[in-house]
């Protein structure tokens, strides 16, 4: 059982993927709103799913590196759905769920492997990484509107407009969405460093300068740069798209970090 | 009566000059006069007329094509007040379309791939006003009818299925659809007009159509900033204003008549950074231009100059005649389907009359023999039964599949005539019966109701 509902949701987002693309490549326009109903039908599945887990193995199984690829993945799909509500962004559901249907496929592939950790019992690391994959999530998606970005106003400063254009949002949409995903994420990624430096100061006798550690601090930085300079310099457009990607490869760093030692790789 | 045929009568923008055009328009109390004397004509059946500022054309059943042609051109005549002499130039503009052809270039016209500028989206309203006034005065039959709704649901499926009407095709229009590539709503946006020219109003327009709110005109004569400013809602400022005004501004349009550039790049990098970089759309129509070519390459600004719009343009009018080849292939299934249907609707009764015309003599004729012969059983009885039903319907089978594939191919008046002299069928109302049954479904593509068994 424990298996079902998170495989039915991956499939069912690879449906509205499927659709999604359609819309984009195939240029079937009618297809946004089935794509629409069918991720918002995933993600009901995925919060039961999510929901079982926490149920049956407590809470602290969310923050496992197998379970918490799909807690990444809900994150990613229901910030797309609050996202599209606010600015109307059918096609960009191209750039979402097919990285929505990896994360979950990645989980479901991963979850034979799964277990507890007995240091997963405190809630104090519990909340720590469940924060940190929730801002990851937000990060994610603020990328893949930097990504968005990049193509439209690159269409627009060369002025030749391939079919792609006429279906992505305007730079200004995106750009804004980007800040606002950001500017959502940063505090709860800020609360999870904090609570992780905690964590490891108990535990530890002091925060210990692993390689997740550095990565996590480093894309902490450029966040907070981006933040910063946007309202007192205006950095925006390109430079924050940039920016936004650039964050992001250090968020995606600390956690190939994670999954890669829960695989029993020795990074040092 | 059989042979009843659609035809068409008109001339368009691309057969009549405007001259010819509007002496023959018809509008209002003409539109109505025509239809009226066509509908008393014996000659015209149904009668739909069409009459926009491209084309004038008149869409009718008939059965004999010189007489429909006599009536209709004696109505033009005398209600557009065509004096002698002049019937013979309008002639010489004018098409004469029949059957397929006629349906063909309906559908056409409706998916607007006949319209002086391809895909323009009104031409479907005015064609479903058009039949609206003809059914009003009682002008449209079930032909008609039929042909109507599926010429409006094959320009729907145009519309759907390619991408004929996207892409503007004027400068204007270009530039406002941009200025919505870079900011999406245009709700609240400020425009600012550099210069007061004719280009610049109407882009201006166009941006208010689209939604924009705010606008502000600088002009070196302030008197002339002020008149445009009364015409479209906006507040003129002098032309030394102008740096300020660009601080606030969304989408600048500059039209001046200035020999150098009015902005230059280390001029807006300053301005850029009081705005916080917030974007600005940078329109410069002028000739020479206004705006240094190297702003455009500034982070956050988009500039198009009149060639930059131009070329946009002219790849959307190209785009525009790709999909136009994908619109007519849409179109002409469309009118195969309905060929198809409407030979369906000519041959049915032919095929149904005719197995019923067999049948009843293969009854007759078994009854007759069975009380002859007394002395058989049952099971003989049977065989004898047997024998003159396979023969039957052995014999019905050749002109059954022929008649059913002149029901594919569009049937032949000729042959189905020939078929009911030679077998001697009446047919109470031939061919006319199936496309009244279901008149006003609009799209619904429902086959005439008896299905043959063949």
């Amino acid at each position: 059982m424990q298996i079902v509902l998170p495989l039915l949701a991956a499939l069912v987002y690879a449906v509205s993927a499927a659709l999604y693309l359609g819309v984009v490549l195939g240029e079937r326009r009618a297809w946004s709103r089935p794509a629409l109903i069918t991720l918002g039908v995933g993600l009901a599945v995925h919060l039961a799913a999510l929901g079982g887990w926490a149920w049956s193995d407590g809470v602290a199984s969310l923050a496992t590196i197998q379970r918490g690829l799909s807690l990444v993945a809900w994150v990613v799909g229901g910030g797309f759905v609050v996202a599209h509500a606010a600015y109307k962004l059918r096609s960009l559901g191209s750039f979402v769920l097919p990285l929505v249907v990896l994360l979950q496929a990645l989980s479901v592939i991963a979850e034979p492997g799964f277990a507890v950790d007995r240091e997963l019992q405190g809630p104090l690391l519990v909340i720590h990484i469940i924060s940190a994959l929730i801002g990851s999530g937000l990060f994610f998606l603020a990328a893949l509107a930097a990504v968005a970005y990049l193509l439209q106003e690159r269409a627009l400063k060369r002025k030749r407009f391939g079919g792609l254009f006429e279906r992505l949002p305007s730079v200004d949409v995106l750009d804004r969405l980007g800040y606002r995903l950001i500017a959502i994420g940063f505090p709860i990624y800020t609360g999870a460093i904090g609570l992780g430096s905690l964590w490891a100061w108990e535990h530890e006798g002091g925060a210990t300068l692993e390689l997740q550690y550095l990565f996590a601090v480093v894309s902490w930085l450029i966040y907070a740069a981006l933040l910063q300079s946007r309202v007192t310099t205006g950095w925006r457009g390109r430079r924050a798209a940039t920016l936004t990607l650039a964050g992001l490869v250090g968020t995606a760093a600390v956690l190939s970090t994670y999954a890669l030692r829960a695989w029993g790789v020795d990074l040092g | 009566m059989h042979g009843m045929e659609y035809a068409l009568f008109g001339v368009n923008h691309r057969t009549a000059p405007l001259a010819v055009r509007e002496r023959l328009a018809l509008n209002g109390p003409r539109l109505e006069a025509v239809l009226q004397r066509l509908r008393g004509q014996e000659a015209v059946e149904e009668a739909v007329i069409l009459s926009t500022c491209n084309r004038v054309e008149l869409y009718i059943t008939a059965a004999d094509r010189q007489a429909a042609w006599q009536a209709t051109a004696d109505a033009l005549r005398e209600i557009c007040e065509l004096g002698p002499g002049a019937e013979v130039d309008f002639e010489r503009h004018l098409y004469k379309l029949w059957g397929v052809d006629a349906i063909g270039h309906l559908f056409r016209v409706a998916s607007s791939l006949d319209s002086m500028v391809l895909g323009e989206p009104q031409i479907l309203g005015q064609l479903k006003t058009a039949y609206a006034a003809a059914a009003e005065v009682g002008a449209v039959g079930p032909r008609l009818n039929r042909a109507m709704h599926r010429a409006f649901s094959a320009a729907k499926r145009v519309r759907t299925e390619t991408q004929i009407g996207e892409g503007g095709i004027s400068v204007a229009y270009v530039a406002a659809q941009l200025a919505e590539r870079i900011f999406g709503s245009l709700k609240g946006r400020q425009v600012l007009l550099v210069g007061a020219g004719e280009m610049a109003e109407l882009a201006a327009r166009h941006l208010k159509d689209a939604g924009t709110t705010e606008l502000t005109i600088a002009n070196r004569s302030l008197e002339r900033a002020q008149a445009l400013a009364d015409a479209l809602q906006g507040v003129a400022h002098p032309l030394e204003e102008l740096p300020h005004l660009l601080e606030v501004a969304d989408i600048v349009i500059t039209s001046t008549g200035s020999p150098r550039a009015l902005l230059r790049r280390r001029h807006l990098q300053t301005i850029m950074r009081a705005r916080k970089q917030r974007p600005i759309f940078l329109i410069d129509i002028a000739v020479p231009r206004d705006i240094e070519p190297g702003c455009g390459e500034l982070d956050n600004v988009y500039l198009y100059d009149v060639d930059d719009l131009q070329q946009v343009v002219a790849d959307n009018v190209a785009e525009r005649r790709r999909e136009a080849e994908r619109a007519q292939r849409i179109v002409t299934e469309e009118v195969e389907r309905f060929v198809q249907w409407i030979g369906e609707a000519d041959v049915v009764p032919t095929v149904v009359a005719l197995r019923e015309r067999f049948h009843a003599v293969r009854a007759q004729e078994v009854e007759r023999a069975l009380r002859k012969l007394q002395h058989l059983d049952e099971h003989d009885r049977r065989v004898v039964e047997a024998l003159a039903n396979a023969l039957t319907n052995k014999l019905l089978h050749p002109p059954s599949v022929a008649l059913k594939r002149y029901a594919q191919e569009g049937a032949p008046p000729e042959a189905l005539e020939l078929v009911r002299d030679l077998f001697d069928l009446h047919l109470p109302q031939p061919s006319a019966e199936a496309p009244a049954e279901a008149p006003a479904a609009e799209g619904a593509p429902a086959p005439p109701a008896p299905r043959l068994r063949l």
